[in-house]
């Protein structure tokens, strides 16, 4: 796996995204500013589980409005993300930060499917109602503190680099 | 207001942040999270006024709901900004994407809690949007200007 990021940290192109004077910069700005339509846009579905918003509006409401922009967010995050690891494989790769950056995308991956597939289910049942399961505000915790985390993570790694 | 820049340098604090390894970082991180909520919220107003998305929620309760989280979250990213910034007054003073920045970013905040805010709560407050051209201006300047100070942040490094 190193000998795989050290290979891809010489191509051609990833040296020429790392020493660039403007290509670098602007992926690495989109990827920060990204995190608005991102994590900006899901971190309030979130708080609508944890019925700290937009408690009048039903859960699948919230969830149907913030799904196109989660899906498309997100996806310039990965795009963006794998340019500015692709540039520096190898010194991302052994960065204790990166690392930890990596697992807390893991886990929120893994906590939103457990959500899809314990909760989604059934969610007509509480939807409309006062009551959130407690799994589910749990889960939504969870959602941000891994976000807040992957940030930290995102911000310290590029001080080890 | 050099007696200040002369204080920021001597502060005991302030010299443990700037010796520090990690304590630049976590309040970057800091200002990172709040600008994170502070730009998701003027994403989604402008989003909706501009007629791409959040259709089916109405105007009025979005900015009612967003409101309560956009004054503390655009706190918190001054706050932890105003620290970055006095650990290294004289640095960033002279940086001409930060006099940029903040310059947009003053703009920025009389915009959003005047014209953005008097149009916002006047508009017709009804869960089918009817976007007006003026609506979708106002969405297009709101996420211009507070993108601006996003990307002048970002080329403060740039201009070192």
């Amino acid at each position: 796996m190193l000998e795989l990021c050290q290979w891809l940290q010489n191509t051609t192109l990833a040296t020429s995204i790392r020493q660039s004077t403007l290509a670098f910069p602007i992926i690495e700005g989109s990827h920060v500013l990204a995190l608005s339509i991102s994590v900006g846009i899901v971190m309030f579905l979130d708080l609508r589980l944890l019925r700290m918003a937009f408690v009048t509006i039903p859960v699948s409401r919230v969830m149907k409005q913030v799904g196109p922009w989660m899906i498309g967010g997100m996806s310039i995050m990965m795009l963006t993300g794998f340019l500015l690891f692709f540039a520096q494989a190898k010194n991302a790769y052994t960065n204790d930060f990166f690392r930890v950056k990596m697992l807390l995308l893991f886990l929120g991956a893994i906590n939103a499917l457990y959500y899809q597939v314990k909760y989604f289910p059934r969610m007509a049942d509480w939807d409309l109602s006062d009551k959130v399961p407690t799994g589910v505000k749990v889960i939504a915790a969870l959602s941000l503190i891994f976000w807040f985390g992957v940030i930290i993570c995102g911000r310290t790694m590029a001080y080890e680099i | 207001m050099n007696d200040f820049i002369l204080w920021c340098y001597k502060a005991p604090l302030l010299e443990w942040f700037r010796n520090s390894k990690y304590a630049i970082p976590v309040l970057q991180s800091f200002h990172i999270m709040g600008l994170t909520a502070v730009l998701g919220v003027v994403c989604i107003l402008s989003i909706r006024l501009i007629g791409i998305g959040f259709l089916k929620i109405s105007l009025g309760t979005l900015w009612r709901e967003l409101s309560r989280w956009f004054v503390p979250a655009l706190c918190l990213t001054i706050s932890a900004g105003v620290m970055i910034a006095i650990t290294d007054p004289t640095r960033y003073l002279a940086n001409t994407p930060f006099r940029i920045k903040m310059a947009c970013l003053a703009t920025a905040i009389l915009f959003h809690f005047t014209i953005f805010r008097y149009i916002v709560r006047n508009a017709p407050d009804v869960e089918v949007p009817r976007t007006t051209a003026g609506h979708a201006m106002l969405g297009c300047a709101s996420l211009l200007i507070w993108f601006s100070v996003g990307w002048g942040g970002r080329l403060i490094a740039f201009f070192n």
